[in-house]
């Protein structure tokens, strides 16, 4: 190890996380060439593929290195919240009615196409500008809304001309899609306000209906991570580097390989963005439909956050490459990229818990920035594998208990639901309370399920 | 000559050509099993039978038989993480991990 690895958790949590091989992999990613100051580790840890979910990395521009594991195949898969101008209680009998219209129009499942498929000009916009181009070109969503993405929802110094054709052709008919996995559309209602003044600040009150939509870049994105895995392993000798997990393969960020996985990373977190904006745009149709065209008009965007990203950017006067995977930025008032609207509140952050449990809106707080690279956790991080929740539960029982909940349920497959499974996942609640006590970020609302469409 | 999936036949019968390369033979198993999944993905080929093939220590080329559809199970890609292919007792032994 070059540096330290470091975790925040608390005794019991860090019971949970010594039941996998998180902490080994930790220790692996503090071995890569230039990494700064430690390997950090959220509170939701848990084994990924080389890195850990849940790990960040910086490296210094210069002499570091750039790894697509570090980022993950999902390349930008985040969480976009929306909150709509009605309270859950006044929608009655059209909550089962809202949460059908909202499978129907977008699409849910692998390898599952949506209803905007691109040309290469049209993919090429997208993977430059990102969802400003489906604002501009197609009518899909609000400047306001690109305005309120993390990044304005574009990295620069995309380059669409390094995805392979593979990568292109992949991407080319999902835009406007979930997948699957643990990716999600959530109907929710605001339980709980627990910072009255950054609630306010957010536009988010009691009661209120919002939208937690969770996917990413899709097989675009993965095939982007899988072409330079396997472009960098290719290249680890001839950059004099060795390392303990080949999924960890990576480059001096100055290199061809460096450079190239930049430029073809940030054109997949432009896609991404554009299908979050893409997926949003099916939502507030689905609301039109249902509820009618002010309550679209009126359903407005939060945020949205990105959690598997690398960034250049600047920590204590150093210029660092910060790999994000499964752990989102959470800059304080005052920072720079922070929407001004937002400028005394903090960066907003949303933490999905499980299916079935609530999910937390935090904003940034100073000692994200003193602490852990400006980042916080991304939800409530798997504790069991998802045979290991097969083996517990049919996911026709699950749906069932949700129903019986009260939680309305749209899923392509029962499979998918049981993996699914709250017991897989460590307490969110936990999970949150640590990284708020750690100064990372502050609680602003706690946001309970009433109806899911889980991809 | 051998077998790759055993499911039954379901759509018109098709054949792939593959040809791929790699730094070793642990990535060019990486490989070729991405390869199949993308077939199966993407093109909406399910490989069945293993018609043909050249195999070298970096590189391979094969004639693949099987039939338009769907895979049965999707298979997202093909991970480097763990990967190892290495001598075992008169034949090979090989761990890949995929994400599904």
């Amino acid at each position: 190890m070059r540096v330290p690895a470091r975790v925040f958790a608390d005794g019991d949590l860090l019971g949970a996380i010594r039941e996998d091989r998180s902490l080994e992999q930790l220790q692996n990613v503090a071995c890569l060439p230039g990494i700064a100051d430690a390997a950090l580790a959220m509170p939701d840890i848990h084994q990924g593929y080389g890195f850990p979910v849940g790990g960040i990395a910086a490296t210094e521009v210069g002499d570091g290195v750039v790894s697509p594991g570090g980022v993950g195949y999902d390349i930008n898969c985040g969480v976009r919240l929306l909150a709509a101008p009605l309270a859950a209680d006044e929608l009655g009998p059209r909550k089962e009615a809202l949460v059908h219209e909202i499978s129907r129009l977008v699409p849910a499942g692998s390898g599952r196409g949506g209803p905007h498929s691109l040309g290469e000009r049209e993919l090429d916009r997208v993977l430059r500008e990102g969802p400003s181009a489906v604002v501009d070109d197609k009518g899909i969503g609000t400047v306001e809304d690109v305005e309120l993405t993390e990044s304005r929802g574009r990295l620069e110094g995309a380059r669409p001309d390094e995805l392979s054709q593979r990568a292109r052709s992949r991407g080319a008919d999902q835009l406007g899609t979930v997948g699957s996995g643990n990716h999600f559309i959530e109907l929710q209602a605001v339980e709980e306000i627990r910072h009255e003044q950054a609630a306010e600040e957010l536009g988010l009150r009691g009661g209120q209906i919002t939208v937690l939509i969770h996917s990413g870049s899709r097989g675009l994105g993965h095939q982007v991570c899988t072409d330079f895995v396997k472009r960098m392993d290719a290249a680890l000798a001839s950059h004099g580097i060795a390392l303990p997990d080949r999924q960890l393969s990576c480059a001096p960020l100055e290199s061809e390989e460096g450079r190239a996985y930049l430029g073809a990373m940030a054109a997949a977190a432009n896609f991404a963005w554009a299908n979050r904006q893409a997926i949003a745009h099916g939502v507030r149709t689905a609301i039109a439909e249902v509820l009618g065209e002010q309550a679209a008009a009126g359903t407005r965007q939060v945020y949205d956050v990105a959690h598997n990203v690398v960034k250049l950017e600047t920590h204590g006067g150093r210029k660092l490459c910060v790999h994000r995977k499964g752990a989102t930025r959470a800059f304080p008032p005052g920072s720079e990229d922070v929407p001004e609207r937002y400028a005394a509140t903090g960066q907003p952050v949303f933490i999905p818990g499980s299916m079935g449990t609530s999910s937390w809106v935090l904003v940034g707080r100073e000692g994200a920035m003193e602490r852990s690279f400006g980042t916080v956790c991304h939800g409530a991080g798997r504790q069991l594998s998802r045979t290991g929740a097969r083996k517990r539960v049919h996911g026709a029982e699950l749906r069932q208990e949700l129903e019986s909940r009260g939680i309305s349920v749209r899923s392509p497959s029962n499979r998918g639901l049981a993996e699914e499974a709250p017991f897989a996942y460590k307490d969110v609640e936990h999970v949150v309370g640590v990284v708020e006590r750690a100064g990372l970020a502050a609680r602003v609302a706690k946001l309970r399920p009433i109806g899911v469409v889980k991809g | 000559m051998c077998g790759l999936l055993e499911v039954p036949s379901t759509g018109a019968a098709a054949t792939q050509a593959v040809k791929l390369s790699a730094r070793d033979g642990a990535a060019l198993l990486a490989e070729w099993l991405a390869e199949l999944a993308y077939l199966g993905e993407s093109l909406g080929f399910v490989p069945k039978r293993l018609l043909a093939l050249d195999l070298r220590d970096t590189e391979l080329s094969a004639e693949v038989e099987g039939y338009e559809g769907d895979p049965p199970n999707l298979v997202k890609g093909v991970t480097y993480h763990r990967l190892e292919l290495e001598p075992w007792d008169e034949g090979w032994r090989a761990r890949a991990v995929l994400d599904v």
